[in-house]
């Protein structure tokens, strides 16, 4: 029989166990969209989760755990791209297709590429990423970022100006 | 059907929610969602078939990890014997902070240290050991929901009181806090912090109103905490601790 100690202790690993696997898929397809591969990815969702499970009520209450592992895992593969390490794969790690829905968005490309995003800081990358990649409208991805829709445009259009000179466009 | 299909986290949310999902109507009738959940869901068989049973143990070994080094911070046992004296900070909202100032008929919060057999009240400021096991006790004027949080050096944020739990335990007049909480050993400023809000609140968001965009130093937590960025009707009372090693 377990101890006092030991139960709760086997509690806990349990209830990380549940949370994992119902978050990980989240974690998982969020980290091979921005990463592109799957050993990558896979590294990854572990690390983020390491993160998360920090805050272990903050993933049980399903209404505010998404947001907050948007967030996290967009900040972690944006790092690991914008750092290239991890066995020097970052150098091979590709661009960002973008959204369709972002077409109305004056990006002169239709691929984020790493080294133009690794140019910005991290709030204004997973502001680029979330608006042209995922093509969320402002007001989603405010929602997700935890910012106002007046930050989303403007670092937004930060990063377009940026983005525009870095590429010689108009 | 909308004319917009959703994002990719509002799939996420429908995954989450499965049939009460607001977004089960449009996804039934969309072949390019239904491709895209179909899509989602093979990735998320490929994770419970390679990276979960791969992970797990790491994820769990970390996470213990973590809540072994919170539960130096706070160890939960039964309760102790009483307490001796009682040195009541109080701060009230709606008022400019007076924090650690005297009873003004909101909330009362009372650390004590553990000397020997004993305890006895810290005033704020005053200097305790770095490793030294610490008591609460609360006076709340009103029945409220209560959280202990404590404040390092770092900026970070930890529940102390409750344990468990999302809205804060619900507390009126004098509560005795069951448990007692070990500092870490390490020395510098720390800050004991009690929230008590009208209704149930996420520790977190009231950490995070408190914290603002303060630059994190030891002036910051020396500095009486920003009442006036917690919801309306809550009250907070706080004690500053000066760990010496």
């Amino acid at each position: 029989m377990f101890s006092r100690k030991e139960a709760v202790l086997t509690d806990h690993r349990d209830t990380v166990a549940e949370l994992y696997r119902l978050h990980g898929p989240a974690v998982y397809r969020r980290c091979l969209r921005l990463l592109g591969q799957a050993d990558l990815a896979r590294d990854a969702t572990q690390e983020v989760f390491v993160k998360l499970v920090r805050h272990l009520d903050g993933l049980a209450d399903r209404e505010t755990a998404l947001p907050w592992i948007y967030r996290v895992a967009t900040n972690h593969c944006l790092n690991l791209k914008r750092d290239g390490r991890r066995r020097g794969e970052g150098a091979a790690l590709p661009d960002l297709d973008l959204a369709d829905t972002a077409g109305a968005e004056p990006f002169p490309d239709r691929t984020l590429a790493r080294q133009v995003l690794a140019r910005f800081d991290a709030a204004t990358q997973a502001v680029a990423v979330g608006a042209l990649v995922d093509g969320l409208d402002h007001q989603e991805l405010a929602a997700l970022l935890g910012v106002s829709r007046r930050t989303v445009a403007r670092r937004l259009e930060h990063f377009l100006d940026g983005a525009r000179r870095l590429l010689g466009g108009t | 059907m909308e004319a917009r299909c959703p994002s990719d986290p509002a799939l996420e949310r429908h995954l989450l929610a499965g049939a009460s999902s607001p977004l089960e109507g449009h996804v039934s009738a969309c072949a390019s969602c239904a491709a895209r959940l179909e899509a989602m869901n093979r990735l998320a068989e490929a994770f419970h078939r390679e990276v979960y049973p791969a992970t797990l143990a790491a994820v769990q070994a970390a996470a213990a990890a973590h809540r072994r080094e919170r539960l130096r911070w706070l160890v939960l046992g039964p309760a102790l014997a009483a307490a001796v004296a009682a040195a009541l900070t109080l701060t009230r909202l709606a008022a400019p902070p007076a924090e650690d100032a005297g009873a003004t008929g909101g909330l009362g919060l009372t650390v004590l240290v553990q000397e020997g057999a004993g305890a006895r009240a810290v005033r704020s400021g005053e200097a305790v050991d770095a490793a030294a096991a610490l008591r609460f006790r609360i006076h709340a004027a009103s029945a409220c929901r209560l959280w202990i949080l404590s404040l390092d050096a770092a900026g970070e944020f930890t529940r102390l009181y409750p344990g468990e739990g999302t809205g804060g335990a619900a507390v009126r007049g004098a509560v005795e806090i069951p448990g007692d909480a070990v500092l870490d050993g390490r020395a510098g400023p720390a800050r004991i912090v009690a929230v008590c809000t009208p209704g149930p609140a996420k520790w977190r968001a009231l950490a995070a109103q408190l914290k603002g965009t303060a630059a994190v130093s030891e002036d910051f937590v020396r500095a009486p905490p920003n009442a006036a960025a917690l919801p309306a009707g809550a009250t907070l009372a706080s004690v500053l601790l000066e760990r010496r090693s």
